[in-house]
């Protein structure tokens, strides 16, 4: 189920010199400014919300729903190629139904940590 | 009247309360014995029970039996060795490969065990308790006596407990078969050296995020499932507040029950589902500490 290589080491090596530099050099720009922005944003943030949570409901709502509306497209894509590769191989149907129903599991745990965190936000 | 099918918030019923009649007994401030913990005391007992049966009537009989001795009699036993065998074949073996048999009882065991609490959740112990415990003990309606029932997965402290477990079990194995210095470069994936201050914190909080996300996959399905059918049956109580009509209340309940069957439905299926998604992703995760050196040796799940 999971891929054979997926080694970061050979995605890459098969970049090409120049982009091998610039993939180096962003990745390490975006740890360092996540390193400095921590503490910047962390006391603007505490400046705004002095009074109690007065977002928590529209947070909550706003995380639930965009969750669900990716579990919808994850899902859907699942479904679609799951009934795609039966209609070209129906021998296969049940080890690809079977694959289809644990993947599905999978992304549908995605949105419930969604859901997860709007019920934290409005509770 | 409209408490035993639901009170005004949907997650008050699945949220975890001190067993009643022993709120006393507290741990640092908090109540020490709690519904969820009866009904996982529960589980326990109904899974050892049931599957210590199913394994006495799997295993090999006396020489007296004669070739009868390889069978298995017992529909409930029967039932659980194909379970047991088409995990064991189909999908743990794929993923662990020649180490199956020493997880198997592990992740058997996490499975039937997940399996029991789930469904014990769908049958409504809490409930029954509430308004048989509230007429005896003459107790108002707002307060709901129980001593056992609800789900226990649904607390994050019960999915936590096991993911925790998983997770020692997960890095023993690691630490067991890679030792320490193949762990550590286990942990770097493979990557050039430039990219490790990026892949060493997110490999070794990985680590931890896993087991933890599979805790809140399983707990956020139980709770998410139990709030929608609560939620579902409070449309009744919601028409007939607004409306004081019989009627309207009649039609909207007759509604919302038949989703609420179709729901439950969904929730046994979505009960097997969680189970086997924790127990396939302990055995993914134990799986991917130990492959090493067999890169070219990659098993295929039979197509059966």
């Amino acid at each position: 189920m999971l891929p054979r290589h997926w080694h970061i080491e050979s995605l890459f090596d098969e970049l090409d010199k120049p982009m091998k530099k610039l993939v180096a050099f962003t990745a390490l720009a975006t740890l360092g400014l996540m390193i400095f922005d921590v503490n910047t944003v962390h006391a603007a943030a505490e400046g705004a919300e002095a009074a109690a949570s007065s977002g928590g409901g529209i947070g909550g709502g706003l995380a639930a729903g965009l969750g669900a509306v990716g579990a919808g497209i994850g899902i859907g894509r699942i479904g679609g190629s799951a009934v795609e590769s039966i209609a070209r191989q129906p021998e296969m149907a049940g080890a690809i139904g079977t694959n289809m129903i644990i993947t599905a599991a999978l992304v549908e745990g995605v949105a419930l940590f969604a859901v997860v965190v709007g019920l934290l936000g409005t509770l | 009247m409209f408490t035993f099918i639901a009170s005004n918030n949907p997650i008050h019923h699945i949220l975890d309360k001190p067993i009643s009649g022993l709120e006393h007994i507290t741990f640092f401030g908090k109540p020490a014995l709690t519904v969820h913990m009866a009904s996982l005391i529960l589980a326990a007992v109904v899974a050892f029970i049931v599957l210590r049966i199913a394994a006495k009537q799997i295993a090999l009989g006396h020489e007296s039996q004669g070739t009868d001795r390889y069978l298995t009699k017992g529909r409930l036993s029967q039932i659980i060795e194909v379970i047991s065998i088409y995990m064991r074949d189909n999908v743990i073996k794929p993923v662990l490969g020649h180490e199956t048999s020493t997880f198997l009882p592990y992740l058997l065991s996490l499975f039937f065990f997940i399996l029991t609490c789930n469904v014990l959740g769908m049958i409504p112990f809490a409930d029954v308790q509430n308004v048989v415990g509230n007429k005896a003990f003459g107790l108002s309606d707002a307060f709901d006596w129980a001593v056992f029932g609800g789900t226990a997965t649904s607390n994050l402290a019960v999915t936590g407990g096991l993911a925790i477990v998983s997770f020692f079990v997960i890095q023993l194995h690691a630490f067991k078969s890679l030792g320490v210095r193949g762990w550590a470069h286990h942990l770097t994936g493979g990557a050039p050296l430039y990219l490790l201050p990026i892949m060493l914190p997110i490999e070794f909080m990985g680590l931890f995020i896993k087991p933890a996300a599979l805790a809140i996959r399983l707990f956020a399905n139980m709770v998410a499932g139990h709030t929608m059918l609560a939620v579902l049956t409070m449309f009744g109580m919601i028409a007939f507040e607004a409306t004081q009509s019989w009627l309207m209340t009649g039609s909207v309940g007759l509604v919302s029950t038949i989703a609420a069957i179709c729901i439950s439905f969904l929730e046994l299926f979505v009960a097997f589902l969680q189970a086997f998604i924790f127990m396939f992703l302990t055995a993914v995760f134990i799986g991917q500490m130990s492959h090493h050196g067999e890169h070219e040796e990659h098993v295929e799940p039979t197509a059966t």
